[in-house]
């Protein structure tokens, strides 16, 4: 039942997000042209016409990266709000399905298009900052990356940073889902109580992340933290063992409050649903 | 003997502190058409949305085929609520698929059939249609259901008088007769002829529950006539 919730759960985002994609990946790819035509016709200095359009296709190009990223987020937001507690709820609750099913499917999903809008960022960034100026190569990924002489340490980093992302995205979607379950249990104005809840679990984070800032800088250097800490630091390559050490610690954390916020939505559409 | 198809014991159920069903008590047997009558406010859809599970009850007892709402009576219970459901970017091709993906009862053939006698293409999109034949592909889809219990909240509320006809026969003619009816209406001279039961509700509680023809023997009268002398202003 899963994976026909998640067909299904596709096809009626898919349409969402197509148009903006190809949007931004045109805007990308003509950028990159404008720039490459300058370039080939050494017309990048000084006001012209080429160099105009160029300048207004890279404007627009980022306008455009701004508002993919921010959609993202928009229309995962109104489709969990849309078929979960609107007219479409209606369907949905009505499905011979269990509440996790339906909102492992709607967090999947949205993982998978954040995902993507990270993916599409990343490809239109590099097609803009290297095709147009007609450095696409593996020198230059060599250059920037420096892929050639990359140790089993740095894959981890890559690695743990790939998952410290897709967590992210997953504890971001779940923290809506649950703040939108709250929000229906209240008789009127569910957006502002579900805005509000949004804020109040962003503020549970920046208390705990202070909380921890505060435990790091204020405990005494014997303790085995600080001196574990220190003796990885030590290392040659200590810095990349911290920042994988780091990655997985708030991969865990952003795990757990996942888990949080999933029993609060189960718990509320199985025991307290309220399509009034 | 098989179990009632519907039991509810106390059920009430509170919206912000205001009553909408006080202590609701019955129980429906199975092969019957019943009409949940009552005036516009009187708790016919809240009820039947505690049997879909779409609401939680404050207090009392509700099972559907002896179980409580949940994932195996959705299996047993089609449900046409009295707004539109579908959504709009859908064909009706992609709405039979996802009732044949979702619902094992689902009888595709039939509703196939229903959707050509009404002329409706299956390869259009349902923005594109007016609102009274949304409601019909919507009518068509729950009734093409081999259901146990069909619950049906003001099938015939929002369309003219020659599409309730078209209404009232799709139901009367799909579903099987080991299978309940439950329809709401306030439209009782419209549906009348095919109940068999008739339960009248007002103010969240049940006035009446008797069979159509009790009423005609014993009052001498027609359903939609007794309605009016029951819930005179």
């Amino acid at each position: 039942m899963l994976k026909k919730l998640i067909k299904y759960d596709l096809k009626a985002t898919a349409r969402s997000f197509a148009p903006i994609y190809v949007i931004v990946m045109a805007l990308a790819i003509l950028s990159a042209i404008f720039e490459r035509v300058c370039n080939t016709f050494h017309s990048s200095s000084g006001l012209n016409v080429l160099n105009v359009l160029s300048g207004i296709t890279l404007v627009l190009y980022f306008l455009a990266l701004f508002v993919v990223n921010i959609l993202t987020l928009v229309i995962c937001m109104r489709f969990f709000y849309d078929n979960f507690f609107k007219d479409e709820g209606y369907l949905m609750h009505t499905l011979p399905v269990t509440p996790a099913k339906l909102i492992w499917s709607k967090v999947i999903i949205s993982a998978l298009w954040g995902i993507a809008t990270v993916a599409i960022s990343l490809l239109s960034a590099f097609i803009v900052m290297t095709v147009g100026r007609g450095q696409f190569s593996y020198n230059w990924f060599n250059f920037h990356f420096g892929i050639s002489h990359w140790e089993p340490m740095d894959v981890g980093v890559l690695l743990s940073g790939i998952l410290t992302i897709v967590i992210g995205i997953i504890f971001i979607e779940l923290c809506i889902c649950a703040s939108l379950c709250v929000g229906s249990l209240v008789p009127k104005h569910h957006a502002a109580v579900c805005i509000g809840m949004i804020i109040a679990f962003c503020i549970v984070h920046v208390v705990l992340a202070i909380f921890v800032v505060a435990f790091m800088q204020s405990a005494p250097n014997s303790n085995w933290l600080i001196q574990t800490f220190r003796a990885i630091d030590s290392r040659n390559d200590g810095y990349k063992q911290i920042t994988i050490c780091g990655l997985l610690a708030a991969s865990v954390y952003m795990a757990a409050f996942s888990a949080l916020y999933f029993v609060i939505a189960q718990s509320i559409m199985k025991n307290h649903l309220n399509l009034e | 003997m098989m179990e009632p198809i519907l039991q509810c014991s106390g059920l009430c159920k509170n919206y912000s502190g205001k009553e909408a069903l006080r202590g609701l008590n019955l129980t429906i047997e199975r092969g019957h058409i019943v009409g949940l009558l009552g005036p516009n406010g009187s708790g016919k859809s809240t009820f039947i949305k505690l049997c879909n599970g779409l609401l939680t009850p404050s207090t009392g007892t509700l099972t559907i085929a002896g179980m409580v709402p949940g994932v195996e009576t959705k299996k047993i219970v089609s449900y046409l609520p009295e707004r539109t459901y579908l959504s709009d970017w859908m064909r009706v091709d992609d709405v039979l698929s996802a009732f044949e993906d979702f619902y094992a009862d689902f009888d595709k053939p039939r509703a196939l059939d229903m959707l050509q006698r009404l002329q409706i293409r299956t390869s259009d999109r349902l923005h594109t249609m007016s609102k009274g034949t949304r409601e019909k592909v919507q009518l068509i889809l729950v009734m093409s259901r081999r259901a146990q219990l069909y619950l049906l909240d003001e099938p015939i509320g929002g369309v003219d008088p020659a599409a309730r006809d078209y209404i009232l026969n799709t139901i009367i003619s799909n579903y099987d007769k080991d299978a309940t009816v439950i329809l709401s209406t306030h439209l009782i001279a419209d549906v009348e002829n095919i109940l068999d039961e008739v339960v009248f509700v007002s103010n969240g509680t049940i006035v009446l529950h008797t069979t159509v023809d009790e009423i005609r023997e014993q009052q001498g009268t027609s359903v939609d006539a007794y309605f009016r002398e029951v819930f005179k202003c």
